[in-house]
């Protein structure tokens, strides 16, 4: 490893570290702003002290001579703090500006342009020695100086402490002290400081409130030391680690789509043990004609040949029999080793999801700085606190969460909390209460809550907004109850309230939020309590990867349906179908539920898939949060797990698809995005009339033709259409179809294509070149399943060519409704 | 073990620097287009060998319904999904349904990755500039700027780098 390596991999680990113990200092320092004295605020200075101290060493070592000067600068104010210096709003400011510098030294890939770099650090170097400077000299100053967050506290300040003369700048007379004891006169006007809203004098009355509040704040993260049993891995390395559990899932469902296969053989076996035993009885037959025939005088020569025959009849069985035997004993060793490869899988799976758990503290941590610069924008006063930072979530869920969460605080801080004038009107508390907690609920999933204190939902002022915008008609604004209101704001029109923006300067509406929320499989809720304040609630999977998913038949494609939307599949008779304001409805769980066509929606083969016996359409019943749609598929295959992947680069986003997925046969399943299914259908003319689902009226029934040589596929096949309400012939070749097609009315033909005499393709091109037939449709039916097989059907004239591999009854029965 | 990797990486690395060397003298006399040939409806095609990740048989596509009609639909490349193209659409060929032969031939740049349809794989071949004009006056709109050049016996070579950048051929 030459030196450019080892100075690369060591500013990785410098870029983690220092990461973290920035966190780290940027919320001890929140907390420090409002616990001026005492045991805690010497642990809360001397912890900061050291990781400053300890980021300007390892500054040195990785040669980062910005991030160590701003160290330098903190550590020495940091020392004269630790000494008994108080500290003004604006140096905590400094501070926090210092570290939000470093912080873009570091995203900035360790590359910003030089000079800016030094250019911003030599003013933010002065500023700090200013403010250090500041720091020492009111050690003398604290009675008029401090503001009140400090004050509050004053009467337990030891004089000694306070009084203590500085060296450097002995300015104001002892005499200053009495007032800071009886606080109320003290609020008025400090003659340095301008006396910033957060933590400006609060009256008497109230002064004890705003320590127990925010003294609930979580340890902070720099607290966590690293122990002896834990490693430090980059994140990359661990998301690598957990794709590639993930893909052990394709090897599971493969090998489990092999058994299946292999169990696919025993049919095979049946069918020849039949054969056999009709051959060995003809041969049995044949023997005693012979024998009978000529008795005694049956030669020598011709005797061993039946005896050989006889021998090779058995010889034969024996050999298949070994090699059934040996695939059984395959078959079940494979399903043995399929259970074990299957919980291994699993079990890889599930410790590759505990290693990218995370505690919710790194969430939570760069909170309480964010909030103070908010409300000090804001002119607003307010407390935060937090908990169930040690409760653990899959990382990249945490990270997910990070904007939308901010924007929450935001939103409460913007239009929730009233001014502290305000607050006090209406019998408040002074200071605003923001709380965030993380908690596990049942399963395997948390809540994330957000809470303020606020005025709660202005629902008129929504309304009025979505007047203005054309989102609602002002009738529907009369009749609406609170509880729509509120799902307004997530409406995206909603999002662009000017006053939102321009705070939140991400651009993130609520409608975003939401999105993103449930794009980690989670539910966003709001509940306002008018006066009181709002809550948000997000409930979240702990872990993300895959997920359940239906996969789902419609028209001739598969789809695969999230298991977290699926209310529920039903059939729905054509009777029980109502038409509301022109719309198809139907009653799911007592309620009208809109009904759509699945295949018209996404413009596949619309309208043709209808299969003919079918009086009752099957429908899946899908839902977010409160909107629930019915959508008309044609069969349910199965439920499994289901990896998300890309559709491809070009594919960036299609409509109604949210990727796709791989199947343990290779096939390549699309995944539906239900939400944007039923903003669709909501707005869609999908929605199918009356007409279309009405049972069709039964005439004659139809007669169909079955050849094909192998019995169990015959009479499988027999079975089928004979359950489906066909009448069915049988013939063994297309030979003996042919013939059966001249002697009686035929609707249908579906035929095997290799069969002894005539084959399929034959058979097809004799139907086709007779007048009387010409017109009958044919489906071909074969394991054939190479283009050329299919493009051969075609051209002799086939209806449909459906392959036995991918052969089930519901394109069948599908097929024969389209061409009957 | 662990230098292994960086090794082979650098044997590589030379065997390419060869390579290239021997590319460059024979361009002093030209540039030379060293191209994959395809055939699609019987007509001749190629594209540029560095804008090609790799070449494998069409087995199952499926559809994605609400995509334009040049993609018709998505293959599975080794666990990895692929769009794949019908450049038939741009050159006002007609449609046609796929072979045994038919080839998904991976066009890819760092920012764009997808495969195109042809119907047969002829070969590689080393064009020399000199060889083709740059296009045909008849040919307009999309087909014009996905053509790089024909050469003398109507091979169209196809434009890798625009089919790869063109904002047209990404569904957003």
């Amino acid at each position: 490893m030459n030196e450019q390596e080892l100075l690369r991999r060591l500013r990785d680990a410098f870029r983690q570290e220092s990461s973290e113990r920035l966190t780290g200092i940027g919320s001890a320092l929140v907390t420090l702003e409002t616990v001026q004295e005492g045991e805690e605020r010497a642990g809360l200075l001397e912890s900061i002290y050291r990781d400053a101290h300890s980021l300007k060493g390892a500054a040195r070592a990785v040669n980062l001579k910005e991030i160590e000067a701003v160290c330098q600068g903190l550590e020495s104010l940091f020392s004269a703090l630790k000494g008994g210096g108080i500290a003004s709003p604006e140096l905590f400011d400094a501070i926090h500006k210092a570290i939000r510098f470093m912080e873009a030294i570091l995203a900035g890939d360790l590359n910003l342009p030089v000079a800016s770099v030094k250019r911003e650090l030599s003013a933010l170097l002065g500023e700090l020695e200013s403010c250090q400077k500041s720091a020492i000299g009111k050690r003398n100053a604290v009675g008029l100086t401090a503001p009140a967050a400090e004050i509050r506290h004053a009467e337990s300040v030891p004089v000694a402490q306070a009084i203590e003369p500085s060296p450097v700048i002995p300015v104001l007379p002892v005499t200053s002290i009495p007032p800071v004891s009886s606080a109320p006169p003290v609020s008025s006007a400090p003659p340095v400081s301008s006396a910033p809203p957060v933590t400006s004098a609060p009256p008497a009355p109230q002064a004890d409130e705003g320590p127990d509040a925010t003294a609930t704040q979580p340890a902070p993260l720099f607290q966590k030391v690293a122990t002896a049993e834990s490693v430090r891995v980059s994140a990359e390395r661990l998301d690598q680690l957990l794709v590639k559990a993930e893909e052990m899932i394709s090897l599971k469902l493969i090998s489990q789509q092999h058994l299946l296969n292999l169990r696919q053989t025993h049919p095979v076996f049946d069918a020849w043990r039949k054969r056999w035993t009709e051959a060995e009885s003809c041969w049995r037959d044949l023997r005693k004609t012979l024998l009978a025939e000529y008795g005694g005088e049956i030669d020598r020569e011709r005797a061993s040949t039946l005896e050989t025959i006889g021998k090779f009849f058995l010889w034969h069985r024996e050999q298949l029999q070994a090699v059934q035997r040996d695939i059984r004993t395959l078959g079940k060793a494979m399903d043995h080793s399929n259970r074990a490869v299957g919980r291994m899988v699993d079990d890889l799976l599930e410790t590759a999801k505990q290693v990218i758990m995370v505690e919710s503290a790194i969430l939570l941590d760069p909170l309480p700085r964010m909030v103070r610069e908010i409300a000090r924008e804001q002119n607003k006063e307010v407390s935060l606190s937090l908990s169930g930072g040690d409760v653990e979530v899959d990382r990249r869920i945490l990270e997910e969460m990070r904007d939308p969460i901010i924007h929450l605080l935001r939103n409460a801080l913007d239009h929730g909390l009233e001014q502290a004038e305000e607050r006090l009107r209406v019998g408040k508390s002074r200071q605003g209460q923001l709380q965030v907690c993380v908690a596990h609920t049942e399963g395997n999933r948390i809540e994330i809550r957000v809470i303020d204190d606020g005025a709660g939902l202005d629902w008129a002022k929504i309304k009025e907004n979505a007047l203005k915008k054309g989102l609602i008609t002002p009738d529907e604004a009369l009749s609406m109850a609170d509880a729509a209101v509120t799902e307004l704001i997530f409406q995206s029109g909603m999002s662009t309230a000017p006053i939102i923006t321009n705070l939140s300067g991400r651009g993130l509406g609520m409608a975003i939020v939401r999105e993103k929320v449930e794009k980690m499989g989670g539910q966003l809720t709001v509940e306002s309590r008018p006066g009181a304040g709002v809550t948000y609630c997000i409930s979240l999977p702990v872990s993300l990867a895959t997920f359940r998913g239906v996969i789902i038949q419609c028209a001739r494609q598969q789809f695969v349906i999230p298991s977290l939307h699926v209310e529920g599949f039903v059939r729905v008779a054509g009777s029980a179908v109502r038409s509301v304001e022109n719309r198809a409805t139907f009653l799911y769980k007592g309620e009208p539920v809109a009904l759509v066509d699945l295949a018209q929606l996404l413009g596949i083969s619309a309208g043709e898939s209808r299969e003919a016996q079918e009086t009752k359409a099957l429908v899946a019943v899908l839902g977010i949060g409160k909107r629930v749609v019915g959508f008309r598929i044609h069969a349910v295959l199965k439920e499994q797990e289901v990896l998300v992947k890309g559709l491809g680069k070009q594919l960036k986003k299609v409509k109604n698809f949210s990727g796709a997925t791989i199947l343990g046969s290779g096939r390549v399943v699309p995944i539906l995005n239900v939400k944007e299914l039923i903003e669709s259908a909501i707005q869609n003319v999908a929605t199918l009339s009356i007409g279309d689902l009405a049972p069709q009226e039964e005439s004659r029934r139809k007669s169909i033709l079955v050849v094909e040589d192998s019995i169990t596929s015959r009479t499988l096949l027999k079975n089928v259409l004979e359950a489906a309400g066909y009448m069915v012939q049988t013939a063994v070749d297309g030979v003996e179809g042919l013939t059966a097609l001249k002697g009686s009315s035929v609707d249908l033909v579906i035929s095997d294509v290799e069969m002894p005499r005539m084959n399929g393709f034959e058979l097809t091109a004799q139907i086709r070149s007779d007048a009387a037939l010409a017109q009958l449709p044919v489906i071909l039916v074969t394991s054939l399943s190479s283009r050329e097989d299919r493009e051969r059907g075609v051209e002799v004239g086939a209806s449909a060519y459906i392959v036995k591999g991918d052969f089930d009854q519901n394109n069948l029965l599908g097929v024969i409704g389209r061409l009957v | 073990m662990i230098d292994q990797p960086e090794k082979s990486i650098q044997q590589l690395q030379e065997r390419a620097k060869r390579s290239a060397r021997e590319f460059a003298t024979r361009n002093e006399e030209g540039k030379i287009f060293t191209v994959v040939e395809f055939s699609i409806n019987s007509e001749c095609y190629a594209i540029e060998l560095i804008h090609i990740r790799e070449i494998f048989p069409l087995k199952e596509l499926t559809e994605i319904p609400g995509v334009p009609p040049f993609i018709r639909g998505v293959v599975n490349m080794r666990g990895q999904i692929i769009s794949v193209v019908d450049i038939r659409q741009f050159f006002e060929l007609p449609a046609k349904g796929f072979s045994d032969s038919s080839r998904i031939i991976v066009l890819r740049s760092p920012e764009m990755e997808y495969g195109i349809l042809a119907d047969a794989i002829l070969g590689i071949r080393a064009i020399p500039e000199s060889e083709t004009v740059p296009g045909l006056p008849t040919l307009t709109g999309i087909r014009q700027d996905f053509l790089k050049a024909i050469t003398h016996n109507q091979t169209v070579i196809l434009d890798g780098k625009k089919l790869l950048s063109d904002p047209k051929m990404v569904v957003k």
